[in-house]
Parts: structure tokens; C-alpha cells; sequence
């Protein structure tokens, strides 16, 4: 036998499974009065503690009877549920075609006079729009006016002594 | 009076061993209520320790059993299945009813003092009943100390009295996290019983 009493990991051992006990510890179990006796009386505690809650439980376990009127509170429930979900999407899809019904008009966006001159490229540089005009008016007679140009030329004396 | 009542419905550990049925059980509710409901109840109960909420979980309990029937494989017991059942039911109620669970437990749980009325009196003597009794009380009170984890493992093995293999199937744990919270929660009723042997031989 060992002088040294049971560990804590080995009364584990003892409660969870006896026979896992190894021999030396056994030995000691049957030796010690103090060892044996903790480990009897922890048994005992775990034996009552499932006895007390056995007879608790052949007392109140519900009966069958108590098992229908549970099926029949599912069922109730269950019907509920299916009731409330259909209510549910029937209001669901009542407001849809509603709000289909009454779709707003869809707003256009006009462009605007800015927003158009900021989307067109960048016209000729002023140098080369003044350059043209004054190309313009260096021109005697515009191309457009020349048929107009071509005067008799006793039409234009007279018209200028008068 | 109880005690009268309970001497005589004393089960021994080994009767109906519900585990061993075969999975034909399942053919009918009533079959299945009548096999398993008792100790689907006693899990309940210990793990919440209110008999109401017991009764009401134990119920649906089987009626999600009998809704998935289809669903049961047959690789494990159908006792095995229902508790895993059973035990989703508590994690389902203790979670999501948190504060209103720990509210209505207040008003009707059953203390310790009641708890131990129910153990049979097979005493030889007045003084080893009573020490019967004050034992588990102390188990009583030091189960609801424990985590919820720690608990569910130490009910299953030592109320239940099911092997390792089949309590890490029921919480879906490795073995090795089952034996972790087993020999926790042991530690724990050992340190409450060896304080109160202490008190006592003082």
C-alpha cells in the first residue's frame, strides 16, 4: 500500500469509472479509512442526487394526454402562423400593384443652357475667330455680293457726278 | 406523504434502459412517449429546474421528434437523438429567453430543500437520511454553480449515467472538451463537499 492518499484526479477516476483505477491506488482504497470513506460518501451524494431527481421525474413527467393537447396547441399555432403569413403577403402584394397603380411620372431632366455649353468642345481660340473677320472685312466685296459688283461703267460716273 | 408515494416508485439504475431500444420506436408517438418521455423530463428538469417549463420542453421535445422523424438516420439511439433534441430545446430557451427564463425560474424553481424531499427514504437511521438529504442539497446547489457546458456534461454522465461517446454526440463536443467540463464540474462538488465535511467535523 502507498502512504500517499488518493489524488484529486484519481477520486475523478473513481467516480467517473471505478474500474479504471490503477493497482497501487486501489490498494490504498482499501486501506484508507479516510480515502474510502470520501470516496463512498461522494458516490453516495452522486447515487441520491440521481435517485431524488428520478422520482421527481416519475411524478411530473407530462402525460400522453398532456402530449395531444400539445399537438393540438402546435397545430392551433401552426395555423396561425400560416394565417398571419398569408394575411401577411396578401397586404404585401395589395400595396404593391397599389403603388404600381399610382407610379409618378417620371421626371426628365432638361438640359440646361450652361450645362450644354460645358458638353460642347472648345470652339477656335479669339486669335484665329478675329483673324477670319478681319479677313471679312478686308475683302472688298464679299463672295456672297460679287454678281452685284459687276456696274456699267457710264451707270457709275453718273452716279457720281450727281 | 411523498416519501410514501416515492417508496414505492423507486426505480432501480438499471430499469428501462431506453437507450437499448431500437429505432422502430418511431412508428408511433405514443410508443416513443412512453419509452422516453420520463427521462427526456428528468434532463429537462435537471438542467432548468423548473418542472412547468420542463413538462411544456418535454413536450415539444417529442413533438419535434415525431415532425423530423424522417430525418432520423438510425445511427444512433433514438434516446440519444431525442436528448440532443432535448438539449437544443434548453439552449434555445436559455438563450433567446434569457432575462424572462432567469425571471420566471425565480418564481418557480425548485430549491433544494424540495429537490431532496423527493429522494426515497431507504435510511437505516434518522442521522444517515439526514445526511442523505443534506447531500443532495449540496449537489443541488453546486449543479446550478456550474457553467452551462459543465452542467449538461455532469447531468448526462451522472444522472443519465450515459458513456463519453454518447455525451460528446449529444452536445456535439471532441471527447476530450467532454472530459474537460466532466471533471470540472467534479472538482466542483467535491471542493463543496469536502468544505462542508470540513464544517462539519469543526
Amino acid at each position: 500500500m502507498t502512504d500517499r492518499h488518493l489524488t484529486e484526479a484519481q477520486l475523478d477516476s473513481l467516480l467517473d469509472a471505478p474500474g479504471t483505477l490503477n493497482i497501487d491506488a486501489s490498494q490504498h482504497l482499501r486501506a484508507c479509512p479516510r480515502c474510502a470513506a470520501e470516496a463512498e460518501s461522494l458516490r453516495n451524494a452522486l447515487k441520491n442526487f440521481r435517485l431524488a431527481a428520478t422520482n421527481l421525474s416519475l411524478l411530473h413527467t407530462p402525460s400522453r394526454a398532456g402530449l395531444a393537447t400539445m399537438r393540438q396547441r402546435h397545430f392551433f399555432t401552426f395555423a396561425r402562423t400560416a394565417w398571419a403569413t398569408g394575411l401577411a403577403a396578401a397586404m404585401i402584394a395589395g400595396s404593391v400593384s397599389l403603388s404600381l397603380l399610382h407610379k409618378p411620372v417620371a421626371v426628365t431632366s432638361v438640359p440646361t443652357v450652361a450645362s450644354s455649353s460645358q458638353q460642347k468642345p472648345p470652339a477656335e481660340s479669339d486669335d484665329a475667330l478675329l483673324q477670319s473677320v478681319d479677313q471679312d472685312l478686308s475683302t472688298s466685296v464679299p463672295p456672297s455680293l460679287q454678281p452685284l459688283d459687276v456696274t456699267p461703267a457710264g451707270e457709275s460716273t453718273t452716279s457720281k457726278q450727281n | 406523504m411523498t416519501s410514501a408515494i416515492l417508496n414505492s416508485q423507486v426505480v432501480p439504475s438499471s430499469a428501462a434502459p431506453a437507450a437499448c431500444q431500437p429505432a422502430s420506436t418511431l412508428e408511433s408517438i405514443d410508443t416513443l412517449h412512453a419509452l422516453y418521455s420520463q427521462r427526456i423530463f428528468r434532463f429537462i428538469f435537471t438542467s432548468l429546474r423548473d418542472r412547468d417549463l420542463a413538462e411544456s420542453l418535454t413536450q415539444d421535445t417529442f413533438i419535434r421528434a415525431w415532425s423530423a422523424r424522417d430525418q432520423f438516420r438510425g445511427d444512433c439511439s433514438p434516446a440519444t437523438w431525442l436528448t440532443r433534441i432535448a438539449l437544443n430545446l434548453v439552449r434555445d430557451h436559455t438563450r433567446t429567453n434569457r432575462f424572462r427564463f432567469w425571471k420566471n425560474v425565480a418564481n418557480t424553481a425548485v430549491d433544494a430543500t424540495e429537490f431532496a424531499s423527493f429522494l426515497p427514504d431507504h435510511a437505516t437511521s434518522a442521522e444517515s437520511s439526514l445526511i442523505a438529504h443534506e447531500q443532495v442539497k449540496l449537489v443541488w446547489e453546486t449543479v446550478s454553480t456550474l457553467t452551462e457546458r459543465q452542467r449538461t456534461v455532469f447531468i448526462l454522465r451522472f444522472v443519465e449515467e450515459l458513456g463519453l461517446n454518447e455525451i460528446a454526440e449529444i452536445t456535439a463536443m471532441p471527447m476530450s472538451t467532454v472530459k474537460t467540463h466532466l471533471y470540472r464540474g467534479l472538482a466542483a462538488i467535491r471542493a463543496r463537499h469536502a468544505a462542508a465535511a470540513g464544517k462539519e467535523s469543526k
